[in-house]
């Protein structure tokens, strides 16, 4: 009999480079006004002695996270070089390698165009993450960058399994990766995402383990993919069963419908033989902010009049802070917990979670006009 | 359910022109869309031509507000919607269309004028920075029109245009709509003017792609958007079939961040497993428009590759660069969408700015137009970091008599 999930993609390796959970304050351009915000940063030094010295020079500072988390990634799933030939790369990024278009704008914008720097050019494509990552690593199958505000990570996840499911490519490394600077801290500023100097409130911190505002983040995930039905190993292995990936039907000054989002995650698990009632863990979007916690509360109380059993519901951006592809850090922690079976110590959910965690969903809301699950189960 | 994806309209914005009939004329007549730059100044590249889109975009773009690559890429989206003849369809399947555009800079010309008014006048206007995101176009686009099906924006450099046009029909191949819109865009920016200028690849006189004395690029700005269905729908709802989509490849030479492999490897493969999935042979391909931007390395491995593939019996090959400057990731869809105007035509395009071949390419190009049989072309784009893509169009039903792939197992 044919194994109804040999579609299912495998995750054979996977990588993280996560920021630090405390928070600390990033100063704004004073040209801006100025100021500074609470965010969760990844160390400066990153990737020193593991991406190559040359290379090392070159490359701003999202490339170095997800050169960084890719090393990770393969260095638990090595390709070897036939392999590689027919290895793909789709990466989710926000804003691209924005400290070195930043840098190179900058440049410009205060020389009158004097003394451009080539490199930082370069560097200033978003799909220079991809293409350094193909570069470092010899994959030499497609290359795909997305950029799609907070679906972006979910859509090179689901470009990731049409290749894997037409045959065009062996394996897929699926990359998220956004930086914080400066600029993009003044951006959320301005957008009203997240407020200037607003102080973390550290005993609720030390209390619950979660950030309880909005905070802005950066941060690397990457995962090498294949086909479960071609997986070397099928005992223990996280796999990703199903990615939904749509925009959401809002008209300015609608509401998000929660008994839409109820339908959207019910039929996305049917497609899978899964109800509610087989979830273990729900992995979320959430950020606290006032907006987003008024959308996922109704939606998570339907939810839970459904299951009708006690789990457990981690907010990943309130680990990690708010960036566009934070769920591809969310991914990572998914496959930590199926992996090892337990939730890490430092990530304290809400409830109780069951003795055995085989079915994790992740999903997001946004208000920016998109939604977004998927299912991982061992 | 069918796997033939049909093209059944388009829309474009140039420097040639604003309609499809506009570049085809100005082309045949042999205009190039390079002129002075006047969108901003520039006091080291301003000298260089490029190709600007002349009259403003926000004018007729249907916008109340956006970028100058938001405005392109919804005024080229609304005239394929409306070629499509979509504006007829009900409102629930109007809300199920999809798009995916390609975009290497989205509203980076808006956020080069935040930063000269913090730095010149110490003035923050941070609404100006509200389209920033190399997806503004595609949401932009979408809100406009009412598009509520699957949404992505590809950012592979100079690439991003066929990208986009492949990811729609893997879209519609997966059964997740079943029509989608899919095609690129960019405006000229300051800093990808100064960003090649800094690899010493723009040319002072404009681009002259595979000629001996060629000296470099132009960079060009527009936008160009296919709408694509599936053959059952488009045949359901009597859709205009203007030309079907044969097959698509994406290779990545993982070589250099700039520079192509010598011998085009990648580009190679690309057109090679393009031909393989469409179920055709290089001797079934009537034209190719070749990347062709006029630099050195492009120019030569882009040559090579093509050398190798069709041997000693190539179809007639030009580059079309010098007509629109390369407008980097719109460039993929404006160039199929001269590839559907040499179907429609039976003609295939000269590269405009060829006056003395390159002996050390080895291929001939056009130099003008000519009468040709052109039931199938190819296009090539080719972007930083090795991307390598080349996409397979030809008029509806070249493959019927041949064994057109599904490439789904």
């Amino acid at each position: 009999m044919t194994d109804p999930d040999r579609d299912a993609l495998a995750i054979l390796g996977c990588g993280s480079i996560r920021p630090d959970r405390n928070l600390e304050l990033l100063p704004l351009p004073a040209e801006m006004g100025g100021g500074a915000v609470y965010a969760h940063l990844c160390p400066q030094s990153l990737g020193k002695g593991v991406i190559p010295s040359g290379v090392y020079r070159k490359v701003g500072r999202a490339q170095k996270m997800v050169l960084l988390a890719a090393h990770k990634a393969l260095e638990e799933f090595p390709l070897s070089p036939s392999a590689q030939d027919q290895s793909a790369v789709c990466l989710g990024t926000g804003f691209g390698e924005l400290g070195e278009t930043l840098l190179f704008l900058e440049n410009l914008v205060r020389l009158e165009e004097r003394e451009p720097k080539p490199t930082r050019f370069a560097n200033s494509v978003h799909n220079s993450l991809a293409s350094q990552v193909a570069i470092n690593f010899g994959l030499k199958g497609e290359n795909h960058t997305l950029t799609q505000g907070p679906i972006s990570f979910e859509l090179a996840l689901w470009q990731a399994a049409v290749l894997l499911q037409t045959g065009r490519a062996g394996h897929v490394l699926v990359c998220g990766v956004d930086e914080l600077t400066p600029f993009l801290g003044f951006l959320g500023v301005e957008c009203g995402f997240w407020g200037k100097e607003d102080p973390p409130d550290l005993q609720e911190i030390e209390r619950t383990g979660h950030n309880h505002r909005p905070r802005p983040g950066e941060g690397a995930a990457a995962f090498v993919l294949g086909l479960r039905g071609a997986a070397p190993a099928k005992g223990l292995l996280p796999c990703v069963h199903t990615i939904k990936v749509q925009p959401l039907e809002l008209r300015q000054g609608q509401i998000i419908d929660p008994m839409a989002e109820l339908k959207f995650v019910m039929d996305a698990l049917a497609d899978k033989g899964v109800s509610l009632g087989n979830l273990d863990l729900i992995i979320l979007g959430a950020n606290c902010s006032g907006q987003l916690e008024t959308l996922y509360q109704p939606i998570l109380q339907l939810i839970f009049q459904d299951i009708r059993k006690e789990i457990g519901v981690i907010s990943y951006k309130t680990l990690w802070g708010e960036f566009s592809t934070t769920p591809a850090l969310g991914l990572g922690l998914a496959v930590d917990i199926l992996r090892t079976g337990k939730i890490p110590p430092w990530v304290i959910p809400e409830k109780k979670p069951p003795p055995v965690l085989k079915n994790i969903l992740m999903y997001q809301v946004s208000p920016l006009g998109f939604h977004s699950l998927c299912l991982v189960r061992i | 359910m069918s796997s033939r994806i049909i093209v059944t309209g388009m829309g474009v914005v140039s420097a040639l022109g604003w309609t499809p009939t506009a570049i085809w004329q100005a082309m045949e007549a042999g205009y190039s869309g390079l002129g002075p730059l006047t969108l901003f100044a520039s006091p080291r590249c301003g000298h260089f031509p490029v190709g600007q889109v002349q009259g403003d975009p926000a004018q007729s773009s249907g916008l109340s507000r956006g970028s100058r690559s938001d405005h392109l890429a919804a005024y080229a989206a609304s005239m394929a919607f409306l070629d499509a003849g979509l504006d007829k369809v009900p409102a629930t399947i109007r809300k199920s269309i999809g798009l995916v555009l390609g975009g290497t800079t989205g509203g980076m010309l808006d956020t080069e004028s935040f930063f000269l008014r913090v730095v010149r006048e110490g003035f923050v206007e941070g609404s100006l920075l509200r389209h920033h995101e190399c997806c503004h176009p595609a949401n932009a686009t979408a809100e406009l029109l009412g598009l509520n099906g699957f949404r992505a924006t590809q950012s592979t450099a100079c690439s991003s245009g066929l990208m986009a046009i492949a990811t729609a029909c893997d879209v519609l191949k997966a059964g997740e709509a079943e029509i989608m819109l899919a095609g690129g865009v960019d405006s000229l920016t300051r800093l990808t003017l100064n960003g090649f200028a800094s690899l010493l690849i723009i040319a002072p006189d404009g681009c002259r792609p595979f000629d001996a004395r060629r000296t470099g690029m132009s960079l060009g700005e527009g936008a160009a958007v296919l709408v694509l269905e599936r053959e059952e729908t488009a045949l359901a709802r009597k859709a205009p079939m203007l030309a079907e989509i044969g097959g698509f490849a994406h290779t990545c030479e993982a070589h250099h961040p700039t520079a192509p492999t010598p011998d085009g490897a990648g580009i190679y493969q690309a057109m090679a497993l393009a031909l393989q999935r469409a179920g055709l042979t290089p001797a079934d391909v009537d034209y190719v428009n070749a990347h062709g931007t006029g630099t050195i390395d492009n120019d030569l491995a882009e040559g090579r590759a093509l050398s190798r593939l069709f041997g000693e019996a190539p179809p007639p090959i030009s580059s079309t660069k010098r007509f629109f400057g390369h407008t980097l990731g719109a460039a993929g869809a404006i160039e199929t969408v001269v590839c559907i105007l040499a179907l429609q035509n039976q003609r295939v395009p000269g590269t405009l700015g060829l006056l003395h071949p390159d002996p050390k390419i080895p291929i001939k190009p056009l130099l003008a137009p000519v009468s040709a049989t052109v039931k199938t072309a190819l296009n090539n784009s080719l972007g930083f970091g090795g991307a390598c893509s080349s996409l397979v169009i030809g008029q509806v039903g070249f493959g019927r008599n041949g064994a057109v792939q599904d490439d789904r197992p």
